[in-house]
C-alpha cells in the first residue's frame, strides 16, 4: 500500500521535476561544462577543455574580487536595511489607525514596480541638474548645491542601494505583517498584565514570533541582492570607475562584452557556490531549531 | 481509464499555449528578412520604419521585420543572434566593430555587388571603415563625428564674436565666461563610464596630435595621451567643467547645453537640429554654433574622430541577395536625401545640394571638413575590452584617484596584457 502511495506521489511530482530539470538543471550542467572550456560567445571554433584554469584565473582576478566585494557590501547594507525598515513598517501597520487598509494597499506599490522602471525613476530623482532629491534637500537647506548622486565615486553605490531598498523593503514588510496578524493577542495582553513594557513585549514575544518569517525573507533577499544586476545595469552600468560593478555585472561583461563565455561561466559558477553556502547556513540554522 | 482520457484532453486543450506562433501570415514566395538597428534620434525608428515601408512597397516579394535596441546592446545582440543560429539578415554596425565582426567571418563580402554609382557617389570616408583587407563588407549609412557646439550669445556677452581657433583659446573663453558670471560651468562633456567617454577623450587626443596606437599597433597613450587627459582633469579642477559630466551621456549634455547651462559641449550631428528645436531647447537657431573641434595651438587646426556606422549583410543570412537590396535601398541617395532633417547623407553631391543644405549650412560645412580629416578609434578585434579598460582608468584620473600619467600608464599595461 505504502509502495503504491510512493509511486503515486512520484508520478504526481514527475512533471515538476522534469520541468525543473529542463529549465534549471540542464542549463546549470551546461554552464558547469562551459566553465571548463575556453568557449567564446559565438562558438566559431570548437572550444578546448581547459580544466580548472578559468577558476584559478578568476580567484586571481582583482577586478572580479573587487566586484565580489561590491556585491557583498550591497547585500549586507540592503538586506539589513530592508529587515529593519520592513519590520518597523509592519509593526506600524499592525496598529489600528484611520486609513490603515489604504496604507497597507499602497505598501505593495514599490514592490510591484518593475526593477528597470524603478531604476529609471531613481535616475530621474537623482538627476544632478533637476532631480527631485536635490531639489528637496536644497529647499530644506540640507545641501547648498546640487549633488551628483550616481556620478560620484563614493556616493554611487549607496545611492543605488537606497533605490533598491525603497523598492524591496515592502516585501519584507508584507511578510512581517502577515506574521504579526497570526500573533495571538492574548500573549501581548498577558505580558502587559505581567508588567512588560513595549520594548520587552517586542523583544520577548513579537520578535521571536516574527523570526521564522523574517528568515524566509532574509534568505530570499540575500540571494536576490548577491546576484544583483538589473538595477545597477540601468542606473550606472557599473560606473563610475567600476565602483558599482557587482559580480553579476562583471560576469555579464566577461561573457558578452569580452566574448569569453568559458571564463564568464566560471565566474558565474563561483557566485552560485557562494549563494549555495549562504543557503546551506540558513538550512542548517533551520534544522537546528527543528 | 476515464481519468486518463480527461488528462489527455486537458493536455490537448493546453497545446496551443505552447505551440510556436508565427508573426503573421505572409504570401507564399515572400522572402522574410530581419533587420537589427539602433534606437536613436537619427535616423529614428520611425525614419527606418518609413524607409522600410517604402522599400516593401517597391519589393512586394520581400517582408522586412525591423528591431531596434539601444547602442549599448546593439553589438551584443548581433553577436548572440549570430552565434545562436538565429542570425539577423542585415544589421547596423558601428565603425569600431567592423574589424571584430570581419575577423569572425560574420560579414558578407559585397565588393563585386556594390553598384558603380555608389562607389563613385559615396564619400570616401565612408568606404574607409567598411573596407577590410580590400573587401567591402558593408555600406556606409551615416558618417558622423563629434562636433563642438557653442553658445554664440554667451560668447558675445563675454566679448567674443568668433568661435575659438584653438583648444587654448577655447579654455580662455571658458575662463572668461566663468569669471564674468555668464555661466557657472562653461564646459559639459559626456564622461560617464561608457563609450561616449572614449569618444570625447579621442577628440582631445586628436587635437593634441596623439593617437591610441603607433604605426606598429602598440598602445602609446602613456606618452602622447597624457596632455589630453590633463586638459579634462584641469577643466574639472578649475571648476570650468560641469562636475556632473562624469555621469553624463550624450543626451544629458544635450539637455544641459539646451537649457543654456553650458557654453561648450561635444556631441554628434543629431544635436544640431535638436539644440534649437523649441520643443527641446530654450536656444534659438542663431544662438547655436557648430564647428569641428579646433586643434591645440601649433599642432593642428582642427581635430575630428569618426563615429560613423554602416549597414552589413551577415554571412548567415538565408537571403543575402534580398538583404543586400535592402541595405542598398536604405543607403541610396534619394532615400538619404529624403530623411536628411536629422542626419546628413553619405553622398558627396548632397553636400552641395541647396535643398539638403537649407537650414543645415553650418553643419554641412563642418561635416565636409570633419569627414576629410577624421581619424578612427583603434581598429582591433578586442576593441570592446580595450575600451572598457581605458574608460575605467580615464575615470580614475578624472576622479583624482590616479594622476593622468599614472592612469594611462597602468591602462596601457593592462591593455597589453589582455
Amino acid at each position: 500500500m505504502a509502495k503504491r502511495e510512493t509511486r503515486r506521489l512520484s508520478l504526481l511530482l514527475a512533471p515538476m521535476i522534469i520541468i525543473m530539470g529542463a529549465v534549471i538543471g540542464w542549463p546549470l550542467i551546461q554552464t558547469v561544462l562551459l566553465s571548463l572550456t575556453d568557449s567564446d560567445l559565438m562558438n566559431l571554433t570548437k572550444p578546448a577543455f581547459v580544466g580548472l584554469t578559468n577558476f584559478t584565473k578568476a580567484l586571481k582576478n582583482q577586478g572580479y574580487l573587487d566586484s565580489l566585494k561590491v556585491s557583498s557590501l550591497f547585500a549586507l547594507v540592503v538586506v539589513l536595511s530592508e529587515m529593519v525598515l520592513g519590520t518597523s513598517v509592519a509593526l506600524l501597520l499592525n496598529e489600528p489607525f484611520k486609513g490603515r487598509s489604504l496604507v497597507r494597499g499602497l505598501l505593495i506599490l514599490p514592490w510591484a514596480v518593475p526593477t528597470t522602471v524603478n531604476a529609471m525613476m531613481w535616475r530621474l530623482i537623482y538627476n544632478p541638474e533637476y532631480g527631485a532629491l536635490n531639489s528637496l534637500l536644497f529647499q530644506l537647506g540640507i545641501i547648498d548645491q546640487y549633488v551628483s548622486w550616481i556620478g560620484t565615486a563614493d556616493k554611487a553605490l549607496y545611492s543605488v542601494m537606497f533605490a533598491d531598498i525603497w523598492k524591496n523593503f515592502s516585501l519584507v514588510a508584507m511578510i512581517a505583517l502577515a506574521a504579526l496578524q497570526t500573533l495571538p493577542e492574548s500573549q501581548i495582553e498577558a505580558a502587559t498584565i505581567d508588567g512588560a513594557n513595549g520594548w520587552q513585549r517586542f523583544r520577548f514575544i513579537t520578535l521571536p514570533h516574527l523570526i521564522p518569517s523574517l528568515q524566509v525573507a532574509l534568505v530570499l533577499r540575500i540571494i536576490e541582492t548577491v546576484k544583483v544586476f538589473d538595477i545597477i545595469y540601468v542606473m550606472t552600468r557599473g560606473g563610475p570607475a567600476n565602483k558599482t560593478r557587482s559580480a553579476s555585472i562583471f560576469v555579464y561583461q566577461e561573457a558578452f562584452t569580452n566574448s569569453r563565455m568559458g571564463s564568464g561561466a566560471a565566474y558565474a559558477i563561483i557566485m552560485v557556490c557562494l549563494i549555495m553556502i549562504l543557503i546551506a547556513f540558513y538550512l542548517k540554522g533551520l534544522s537546528k531549531k527543528e | 481509464m476515464k481519468k486518463g482520457v480527461v488528462f489527455v484532453l486537458c493536455l490537448l486543450c493546453l497545446m496551443p499555449l505552447f505551440s510556436g506562433g508565427k508573426k503573421e501570415s505572409v504570401a507564399a514566395g515572400t522572402v522574410e528578412l530581419r533587420f537589427l538597428g539602433m534606437a536613436q534620434a537619427s535616423y529614428s525608428e520611425q525614419n527606418v520604419n518609413d524607409m522600410t515601408a517604402d522599400f516593401m512597397k517597391d519589393h512586394p516579394n520581400i517582408k522586412v521585420y525591423t528591431e531596434f535596441v539601444p547602442y549599448e546592446d546593439l553589438r551584443n545582440k548581433t553577436l548572440l543572434a549570430y552565434g545562436s543560429n538565429n542570425s539577423y539578415d542585415a544589421v547596423l554596425v558601428d565603425d569600431i566593430w567592423y574589424t571584430e565582426y570581419d575577423s569572425k567571418g560574420m560579414l558578407r563580402d559585397i565588393t563585386s555587388e556594390v553598384p558603380q554609382e555608389y562607389r563613385d557617389g559615396v564619400l570616401q570616408g565612408g568606404w574607409n571603415f567598411v573596407t577590410k583587407g580590400g573587401r567591402v563588407v558593408g555600406m556606409p549609412w551615416f558618417l558622423d563625428a563629434m562636433y563642438l557646439f557653442y553658445n554664440k550669445t554667451m560668447l558675445a556677452k563675454a566679448g567674443y564674436n568668433a568661435p575659438p581657433k584653438s583648444i587654448e583659446e577655447m579654455i580662455d573663453m571658458g575662463r572668461a565666461l566663468k569669471a564674468r558670471g555668464i555661466v557657472q560651468y562653461p564646459f559639459v562633456f559626456s564622461l560617464a563610464q561608457a563609450e561616449a567617454l572614449i569618444c570625447v577623450y579621442a577628440n582631445f587626443l586628436e587635437a593634441y596630435g596623439g593617437s591610441f596606437q603607433d604605426k606598429a599597433g602598440n598602445y602609446t597613450l602613456d606618452t602622447t595621451g597624457v596632455k589630453a587627459l590633463e586638459l579634462l582633469v584641469n577643466l574639472k579642477n578649475e571648476g570650468l567643467l560641469n562636475p556632473n559630466s562624469l555621469e553624463y551621456l550624450e543626451e544629458d549634455v544635450r539637455r544641459v547645453f539646451s537649457t543654456a547651462d553650458a557654453a561648450f559641449t561635444l556631441n554628434w550631428a543629431y544635436m544640431d537640429a535638436l539644440a534649437s528645436d523649441p520643443a527641446e531647447s530654450v536656444l534659438k537657431a542663431d544662438e547655436v554654433g557648430i564647428m569641428v573641434l579646433p586643434g591645440a595651438r601649433g599642432v593642428k587646426d582642427f581635430a575630428a574622430m569618426s563615429g560613423s556606422m554602416g549597414l552589413s549583410v551577415l554571412t548567415k543570412s538565408k537571403y543575402p541577395k534580398e538583404a543586400l537590396e535592402y541595405i542598398l535601398y536604405l543607403s541610396s541617395k534619394p532615400v538619404q536625401d529624403k530623411h536628411s532633417d536629422l542626419q546628413l547623407p553619405v553622398w558627396t553631391a548632397s553636400y552641395d545640394d541647396p535643398k539638403i543644405r537649407a537650414g543645415h549650412e553650418d553643419l554641412a560645412d563642418a561635416a565636409k571638413l570633419a569627414f576629410s580629416i577624421m581619424n578612427v578609434r583603434p581598429s582591433v578585434p578586442d576593441y570592446q575590452e580595450v575600451s572598457s579598460v581605458f574608460q575605467e582608468y580615464i575615470q580614475m584620473a578624472l576622479y583624482g584617484t590616479k594622476n593622468p600619467q599614472q592612469a594611462l600608464t597602468e591602462a596601457v599595461q593592462k591593455v597589453k596584457g589582455l
